[in-house]
């Protein structure tokens, strides 16, 4: 009995340690994600508590909807429906419109739905943002055409949904507890047995509606060689090409349309051989848009969206291609320098060299084109084509940037060019002359001198480049409407990277032009110019018209952009070690117009690391500088009773910030830099915790959700259509509308930032986040920006660019050395941040995960101090992207990160950032970082202190910290669980000790 | 035979957790070598874990047991804490903090570790000794 009571007692300390264990391992792994949780949990984590009484407007940032409260979170939750099928409407580009095949007739209602994808619709790829979608206010194909009153082959249809073929990027699934491989998701052709023809054969034939899907996500980037056939995601395959030749071959379809549900340009040129009579790029359309393209097939909208990226007969032909995403190589001695490489090597193992410099897109195609028609810079070279041959634009391009069709026809004239000192006025007049009402995009395009000097100083010329855009009203037949589009001549400059190292106006010719498309508008210019032997994007020759482009000539200067526009500064070289030939001697010879035969860059460059190389990525470069600061230097804790909501407004150099500074501790200086989507309230200085949400096309990361105990019902954050689906709508009122819904969404969440909007390139047509990027047009991008920026910084809550800069690829996005000269990055890569940040006067900004050269965007000086800082005039605060508390690797040299303008730590859940700052400066009494902390601590607090999270906060408010109620739960159980163990183990030493006894009284 | 002779049912349960924990451990090894995120305190508990549950095969105590579920608690949970950013990406599907592909072999090591702990509770209340 004495040893089965030991037994017991064992046996429950046993199972209490376990729970200790889990209890303690779990509180610490919670209190880490202590954000994560409060957001899922909706839990605020502190309050403002006013004196009563106080009649003071605290109001500073007001909704349109009024009061913020449930009656008009509902208001604002339709509007933000609304506006995702608006988007789509006006995005989605109609491809091919044989025979006016579309819209619909009435009659044409019959429809069966082809394409695994009908059944799982991608509404955007994985990545940051709302995930709406997956509620029940998610609307897909087979709804919104059901709504709209189709009638579909549901035995089709359900044979689909039973189907265990699925779509996936690699992944792990919980439901079946099965590690998945990358799958295409497409029917083998035996899938559609002999009783699935049937359910066609006599109904449901009106229509073949085929949609096919392209996925991406973050840190999936497309295949250029997938697993399953060997060839690019982005090309047919061939369960899909079997699948459309059944559909030919039935002969039973009046029509066939085909939709591209894809955040990445297809290879199109199959559309002719599959008898296809329509097809509709619909993007990644989100919760909404699919009720779009119910609309547009029968006509109820008629589609007005323009391509924003060029769609290739073949994906390869880029040059970007060569160097990038999945070309790009390891370092070529990698394995015999592996050992040196102190800084975690895996992160440092890749590079991309772009030698394709400033010709990413339709910079390429168009300009190879011109100088193939004025048959000079060997353009017509076999060097990048795609078949072998000479090469010839009709052979590589199946849509260009532009591109799109419309149910009516336009007439667009040039009424007037006025070149102004800073901008280049067009007057344009549209008139619908066809029979149905539509809208038309006014597509301003330009091109600028490329002479000897350009030649001769590597300054590079795209033949065409977007200029400026607008968009008219719904206009009726016969009906005309005048646009001014005012361009800024700012976007004629060009870097000069080699000479002047500044911008640059060309001497020479500039023209400006109208056009249907990118290569319409050059063809446009060529008539100007007097060229001959064009042919427009079938293939077909034409003349161009000379009419609708202007032409004027400007003197070399190299004076007007010298300075920034915003802070006056020199504008000069920053990123010459980003050049890999200042590492290594001639290492590549940047893609040049001048002779595309010479320069195409044909593979992948070759780098081996010398020892310079390796020191640079080794990074962790910060040291205490001789003769530093003490820490005694500054005056830390002296309480003045300033409260933040009094610096609201007030200039960020206005001594007020340095006494409110002198008031925090290093700790709490600290405890901001750690981001973990948004910062920590500091009670006793009036800093209110400041959640942030993650973009860009819907607001997700830790809140995603509006809060049921505040509004009385909870509903998730909208999601919008992906951002190229808004941008191709080449609507800047569209856009800004997007910019202040998120505003208003933003304001009833109560977060000081969203990060978005995604500003970087569509560098190849494989970036697996290629759909929360506006385009791969650097201006498209930098005009984009500007109108969702202001919107949403007008309604309190900070636009963060992302992802500053470079980072147009997935894979190896972690640490990989990106290399580049400096033309292409103002021109290319920048532009959008620029648009963002120095235009629209967005207040975050987000770096992005690569190296600028050898050296981590979070390390770069160039980057965050000169460019954004010095340049830009950037006043908000300059964030990682997630540097997940990182231990090792290029992203734990913290020291270095803040002492190079980072000013905070994306998702540092455990805090690592803070404890290293804090650490360091107290172990090596070190003021320069301290001041370094300083100014990242003001620059957080400046854009907390001038959003709406200080709405309802007066200077005699008071910030009160609640405690959420998992926290004491947790602690209680640790608790719980420590004095059962003790007691058990109590118990079963007192029941040993009996047993002892027992046992020498039996002995004695 | 006289050694065995002598165990009860309990002994064999523990015998259970030091294989099954050595079969965790070579998977650990080999895993967290090629994912390189070793982690020293789950393969701390789990090391001391086994060396104390091999020495409990030849001399039973009562507490021994409790430190190895404690061994092995801390071992398992602190592994599926350390592996949460490979967990959130695969809830997400995406590729951030962690690696999802990784999730299926995290999981089949932790049910190893968590057996473990468990069937030592269970041998905890069992004879590991006959009379």
């Amino acid at each position: 009995m004495k040893r089965s009571k030991s037994r017991f007692w064992t046996g429950l300390s046993s199972f209490f340690a376990l729970f200790l264990c889990l209890s303690i391992i779990g509180t610490n792994l919670a209190f880490d994600y202590a954000s994560t949780i409060n957001g899922a949990l909706k839990i605020q984590t502190s309050k403002i508590v006013n004196i009563e009484g106080e009649a003071e407007d605290t109001i500073y940032y007001k909704s349109e909807y009024g009061e913020i409260n449930g009656e008009n979170l509902k208001k604002l939750i339709e509007d933000t429906h609304e506006q995702g099928v608006l988007e789509a409407e006006e995005g989605m580009v109609l491809l091919r419109n044989e025979d006016y095949a579309l819209p619909l007739d009435s009659s044409e209602v019959n429809v069966t739905l082809f394409g695994h994808a009908v059944v799982q619709p991608l509404y955007r790829n994985k990545s940051a943002g709302s995930n709406a979608y997956e509620t029940e206010d998610g609307v897909d194909l087979y709804e919104a055409l059901s709504k709209a009153g189709f009638k579909i082959n549901d035995q089709l249809f359900s044979a689909y949904k039973e189907s265990s073929t699925k779509r996936g990027v690699a992944g792990f699934n919980f439901r079946t507890q099965e590690t998945s491989e990358w799958s295409f998701g497409e029917e083998n052709i035996s899938f559609y047995t002999d009783e699935l023809k049937n359910s066609w054969e006599s109904n449901y034939n009106d229509v073949a509606i085929v949609m096919l899907a392209r996925e991406g996500g973050e840190g999936n980037e497309l295949f250029m060689e997938d697993p399953e056939e060997g060839i690019s995601q982005l090309a047919l395959h061939k369960t899909e090409s079997d699948l459309l030749k059944m559909i030919q071959e039935s002969g039973k379809f009046k029509k066939t349309i085909v939709l591209i549900n894809s955040g990445n340009p297809m290879e199109l040129g199959w559309l002719d051989e599959y008898d296809v009579d329509a097809a509709l790029w619909i993007g990644c359309p989100g919760t909404k848009g699919f009720e779009a393209v119910a609309s547009i097939l029968k006509g109820e909208t008629n589609p007005s969206g323009r391509l924003v990226e060029t769609y290739a007969v073949n994906s390869l032909s880029s040059p970007a291609v060569t160097n990038n995403s999945y070309n790009a190589p390891i370092w070529s001695n990698f394995e015999d320098v592996v050992e040196k490489l102190t800084d975690s090597p895996e992160q440092a193992s890749t590079y991309a060299v772009q030698s394709e410099g400033i010709y990413i897109g339709y910079k390429y195609y168009e300009t190879r084109y011109e100088d193939s028609i004025l048959n000079r810079f060997n353009a017509s070279s076999s060097t990048g084509s795609s078949d072998g041959n000479d090469w010839e634009y009709k052979n590589e391009v199946t849509f260009p940037f532009g591109f799109g069709l419309s149910y009516t026809s336009f007439d667009q004239k040039i009424d007037k060019v006025t070149v102004n000192e800073d901008t280049v006025s067009v007057d344009v007049t549209v008139t619908n002359t066809g029979e149905l009402p539509g809208k038309s995009v006014v597509q301003i395009y330009a091109q600028t001198p490329y002479g000897d000097y350009e030649q001769e100083n590597l300054v590079e010329k795209a033949a065409i480049q977007l200029l400026d855009f607008g968009k008219t009203d719904i206009l009726a037949p016969g009906e005309s409407q005048s646009l001014t589009i005012d361009c800024d001549k700012y976007l004629l400059a060009s870097y000069d990277y080699v000479n002047v190292k500044g911008y640059i106006l060309s001497e020479g010719d500039y023209y400006v032009a109208l056009g249907d498309n990118v290569h319409d508008a050059l063809n446009n210019i060529l008539s100007k110019k007097g060229a001959t032997n064009m042919y427009d994007i079938n293939g077909v020759d034409t003349s161009g018209d000379s009419v609708k482009a202007y032409k004027w000539q400007e003197n070399f200067d190299d004076s007007k952009y010298a300075l920034s526009a915003e802070t006056n500064v020199v504008v000069t070289n920053q990123f010459e070690d980003c050049d890999i030939n200042y590492w290594v001697d001639d290492k590549t010879t940047y893609l040049s117009r001048s002779d595309w035969q010479g320069t195409y860059p044909s593979e992948a460059v070759k780098v081996a690391l010398n020892e310079d190389m390796i020191s640079q990525l080794n990074g962790g470069f910060y040291k205490k500088p001789e003769g530093a600061l003490s820490i005694s230097d500054y005056t830390q804790g002296e309480n003045q009773d300033i409260q933040l909501v009094t610096l609201r407004g007030v200039d960020k150099d206005d001594p007020l910030w340095e006494r409110y500074l002198n008031q925090m501790t290093i700790e709490e200086m600290a405890s901001l830099i750690a981001n973990t989507f948004g910062t920590k309230e500091i009670p006793s200085l009036g800093v209110p915790a400041s959640p942030a949400g993650d973009g860009p096309d819907g607001i997700g990361g830790s809140i995603s959700s509006f809060s049921e105990e505040k509004y009385g019902f909870t509903s998730p954050t909208a999601c919008y259509t992906n951002e190229s689906i808004l941008a191709s709508s080449f609507n800047r009122d569209l856009i800004a509308r997007r910019g202040e819904l998120m505003g208003e969404e933003g304001l009833f969440l109560g977060i000081v930032e969203i990060w978005g909007p995604g500003v970087n390139l569509h560098r190849t047509p494989f970036g697996g986040r290629n759909f929360e990027y506006y385009s791969e047009d650097a201006n498209m991008n930098y005009l984009c920006s500007i109108p969702f920026v202001e919107a949403l910084e007008e309604k309190g809550v900070h636009a963060g660019a992302k992802h500053v800069t470079a980072n147009d690829q997935e894979n190896s996005r972690e640490g990989i050395s990106v290399f580049f000269n400096e033309q292409a990055l103002r021109e290319g890569a920048l532009r959008g941040a620029e648009g963002a940040i120095a235009k629209a006067g967005g207040n975050s900004a987000m770096q992005a995960f690569n190296r600028l050269g050898l050296v981590g965007s979070f390390a770069k000086d160039a980057l965050n101090i000169q460019v954004m800082r010095n340049e830009w005039g950037f006043n908000g605060h300059i964030e990682t992207d997630a540097i997940a508390g990182a231990e090792e690797g290029y992203k734990s040299h913290y020291e270095t990160m803040l002492a190079s303008g980072t000013d905070s730590f994306c998702l540092d859940f455990p805090g690592m950032s803070s404890v290293v700052i804090t650490e360091s400066i107290r172990a090596n009494d070190d003021g320069e970082l301290l001041g370094h902390l300083r100014r990242a601590a003001h620059n957080i607090l400046y854009n907390i202190s001038n959003s709406n999270v200080v709405n309802g906060q007066s200077v005699t408010s008071r910030v009160v910290s609640l405690t959420p109620w998992w926290q004491p739960t947790f602690f209680g159980l640790i608790a719980l669980f420590s004095v059962l163990e003790l007691l058990s183990l109590l118990f079963l030493f007192k029941s040993k000790q009996s047993n002892k006894q027992v046992k020498s009284e039996v002995t004695l | 035979m006289e050694f065995l002779r002598k165990k009860a049912l309990g002994f064999y349960f523990m015998v259970f957790t030091a294989l099954t924990a050595v079969v965790a451990l070579v998977k650990y090894l080999s895993w967290s070598s090629q994912a390189l995120s070793m982690n020293t305190i789950v393969l701390g508990g789990l090391l001391l874990g086994i060396v104390i549950n091999v020495l409990l095969l030849f001399k039973d105590n009562d507490y021994l047991v409790i430190i190895i579920t404690a061994l092995y608690s801390i071992s398992v949970f602190e592994l599926i804490s350390s592996s949460v950013g490979s967990f959130v990406d695969a809830f997400q599907g995406i590729v951030m903090f962690g690696d999802a592909t990784q999730v299926g072999t995290i999981l089949s090591i932790s049910y190893l570790i968590g057996a473990c702990a468990i069937v030592s509770v269970i041998a905890g209340f069992m004879k590991r000794v006959k009379n």
